[in-house]
């Protein structure tokens, strides 16, 4: 007698789907993500793939290479990807900066702990343009705050806080930081708050026990954070154009890519901008996940219990 | 036995409160140096709140702790130099088997090479040297638990705190790691504080035990003496007194007393530990202590402390049987016998009167 003839089967004699699959070290429950799995190849790798074979298909001609030649030669276009970087990566680096200690104390029992998060988080449900239009109507130059400083006679002249860097970078504030809190507060909240409490114990103090415990500990979802908050910041565009200076200052590469489609019509242009951005993006990525790698990455609790 | 680093600690009417409800009240105790003490009772009774109150890791709600005459409990834990083992172990999972031991020695800035040598010994102690180099997650339940005891008693600490520490482990570990954990104290002599909710734990470490019951100790004593003469029904329950019979008193005389079981169908005599005023009262008897004999060799059914009763469950335990019978009343009698037992056998069951405890049911 086989071993398998022990297995229950169904009344064709054939053991079930899901016994079978099992004996593959397949769970039918994985089967849900087939969907999406469609989805993503349909709306993401073909048209990834797609606009990658057409970035090397120049309108002008002049060979493969020939779009990516001409945005890298011109500086007004190439500038786009300094402009860019100097807005997300500050902006990414602040949110982070800023969620690491928070999240660390909401960690621990607090009074209006839970008051306090769902403000901190809340405005993660504002649009990017209900942030602009209301930067503009609170920091504008003849909004609230500027004509509070005017009256108060701090300033002589109203402060020039949007349509610059400024305003842009407030937004990207405003919209990235509840991303950042709430991805690093969920890994926090893993962590095994005894360690901290041996810390202590061994006559570590409050700054001691951040720096060599906590801040480790948590490292695997800064690094995930700021990466996720990095991405966002680097596609802005909305805000770019709403609060900021887009033929200046804050002329993003996203803004560079809509202009050579929608302006000019050329689509290779476009999609080959498209691709320059993908590859800084992997560029910031690979760099931040390589060095989280060479740190510490695994449980963040010490044991079974 | 090396000299301990403290003479006394002094824990005078601590009490911690957690919004409405009193965790610890009034707790008083003195803990001599180089003394192993364990802290007994059910989940809930506040010996685990004593031992964070005692680490500085909950501020108290009154009450003050001193070790040689020095107020301590203002301060903060890292100013206290009291090491602490925890139940789920809490080693720091980002740092080797040798930084975890280090960490302390490194916050109290020692120089590297004592480090070194330091980590190496106390690594030695709990025999985990070949494990210098791993990582927590690499290491079974009862190694993470030995890192976690080197990396305490690497830095000598004034007073051991422990909570719990082998619960996490199954039972052929625990019985290895207590042996361990005895051994450990008799070689260094660490004034040791013990957590535990389990009474052989406590009985076959501490060289005293306290009790304590929501929040207040109700006996404090020897392995020995809370072992013979528990306080009341209470502690008698915790030490293995599993049959806590509801009795009446029907007479009390010298210390003995005569009591009345299911309902007066039976009667008990025993040694008398109540005040003589409680109403309703307990009969206390360990298994062990109850002799089983088959009904046709049965003594003197008229004779003392002797009841007729039905075998319901045989437990097979190796050399003997665990046995619940029940006699007149519905009343349930948990013995030990070596008698080759079936349920539905008509047994008889003595007791010397010498192992029979009356206490006050709420005592």
């Amino acid at each position: 007698m086989s071993r398998a003839a022990a297995l229950p089967r169904s009344p064709a004699g054939r053991r079930p789907l899901a016994a079978r699959l099992a004996v593959h070290g397949v769970d039918r429950v994985v089967l849900l993500a087939l969907p999406a799995v469609a989805v993503i190849g349909l709306l993401f790798i073909y048209p990834f793939l797609y606009g990658l074979g057409l970035s090397f298909q120049p309108r002008q001609g002049g060979g493969v290479l020939a779009n990516y030649l001409a945005f890298f030669s011109d500086g007004y276009e190439r500038s786009t990807i300094s402009k860019t970087l100097r807005l997300a990566l500050p902006a990414a680096l602040l949110n982070v900066a800023v969620s690491v200690p928070i999240a660390h104390k909401l960690r621990h029992p607090l009074r209006g702990k839970r008051l306090l998060t769902t403000v901190l988080i809340l405005p993660v449900t504002l649009g990017t343009v209900l942030v602009a239009q209301g930067l503009i109507r609170y920091f504008g130059p003849g909004g609230w705050f500027n004509q509070a400083l005017v009256a108060l006679g701090l300033v002589d002249a109203p402060l020039s806080l949007t349509n610059n860097y400024i305003g842009v970078f407030a937004s990207l504030i405003i919209t990235g930081f509840p991303l950042a809190l709430l991805l690093i507060l969920g890994h926090a909240s893993g962590i095994d708050p005894d360690t901290e409490r041996a810390a202590a114990t061994l006559g570590a103090g409050p700054t001691r026990r951040f720096w060599t415990v906590s801040f480790p500990l948590m490292l695997p979802g800064i690094s995930i954070a700021f990466v996720l908050a990095f991405v966002a910041a680097f596609a802005v565009f909305p805000s770019a154009v709403m609060v900021g200076n887009p033929s200046g200052s804050t002329r993003v590469i996203s803004i560079a890519a809509y202009q050579a489609a929608f302006e000019r019509f050329d689509y290779s242009m476009a999609s080959t901008i498209a691709m320059i951005m993908a590859a800084v993006e992997l560029v910031v990525i690979g760099a931040v996940l390589g060095a989280r790698s060479r740190l510490y990455r695994g449980a963040t609790s010490g044991g079974k219990g | 036995m090396p000299t301990p680093k403290v003479e006394r600690l002094r824990i005078e009417g601590v009490t911690k409160a957690f919004g409405n409800r009193l965790a610890l009240e009034g707790f008083d105790l003195e803990v001599a140096g180089g003394e192993f003490v364990a802290l007994l009772g059910p989940s809930g009774c506040g010996k685990s709140t004593m031992l964070n109150c005692l680490a500085g890791l909950l501020p108290l709600s009154a009450g003050t702790i001193s070790l040689d005459g020095k107020r301590i409990d203002g301060l903060p834990p890292e100013r206290r130099g009291f090491g602490m083992v925890f139940q789920n172990y809490a080693l720091f999972p980002h740092l080797s088997v040798r930084r975890n031991v280090a960490f302390g020695l490194h916050a109290a800035k020692v120089a590297k090479h004592e480090i070194h040598d330091r980590v190496d010994s106390a690594l030695r102690q709990v025999r985990l040297a070949e494990y210098a180099d791993q990582y927590p997650s690499q290491l079974s339940g009862g190694q993470q638990q030995r890192v976690a005891m080197a990396r305490a008693i690497v830095l000598e600490p004034a007073l051991i705190l422990m909570d719990e520490p082998l619960s996490n482990l199954d039972a052929k570990l625990r019985t290895e790691l207590r042996t361990e954990l005895r051994r450990l104290h008799q070689e260094l002599g660490l004034t040791t504080i013990y957590v535990t909710h389990d009474q052989s734990e406590a009985l076959s470490l501490a060289d005293r035990i306290v009790i304590l019951r929501q929040g207040r100790s109700v006996q404090v004593g020897t392995p020995e003496a809370v072992y013979t003469e528990p306080a009341g029904a209470f502690v008698a329950a915790f030490m293995g007194y599993r049959n806590l019979l509801p009795a009446q008193m029907k007479q009390t005389r010298g210390g003995d007393a005569t009591v009345l079981l299911a309902d007066g169908q039976l009667s008990l005599r025993g040694r008398d530990r109540t005040d003589g005023h409680a109403e309703a009262l307990v009969a206390a008897v360990r298994p062990e202590d109850l002799t089983l004999h088959e009904a046709a060799a049965a003594p003197d059914p008229g004779g003392d402390n002797v009841i007729p009763a039905t075998v319901a469950v045989v437990e097979y335990q190796g050399n003997e049987v665990a046995v619940s019978a029940e006699a007149a009343g519905g009343l349930r009698l948990q013995a030990r016998t070596t008698l080759r037992v079936r349920p539905g056998d008509q047994i008889t069951v003595q007791v010397s009167p010498s192992r029979v405890l009356i206490f006050a049911e709420d005592s």
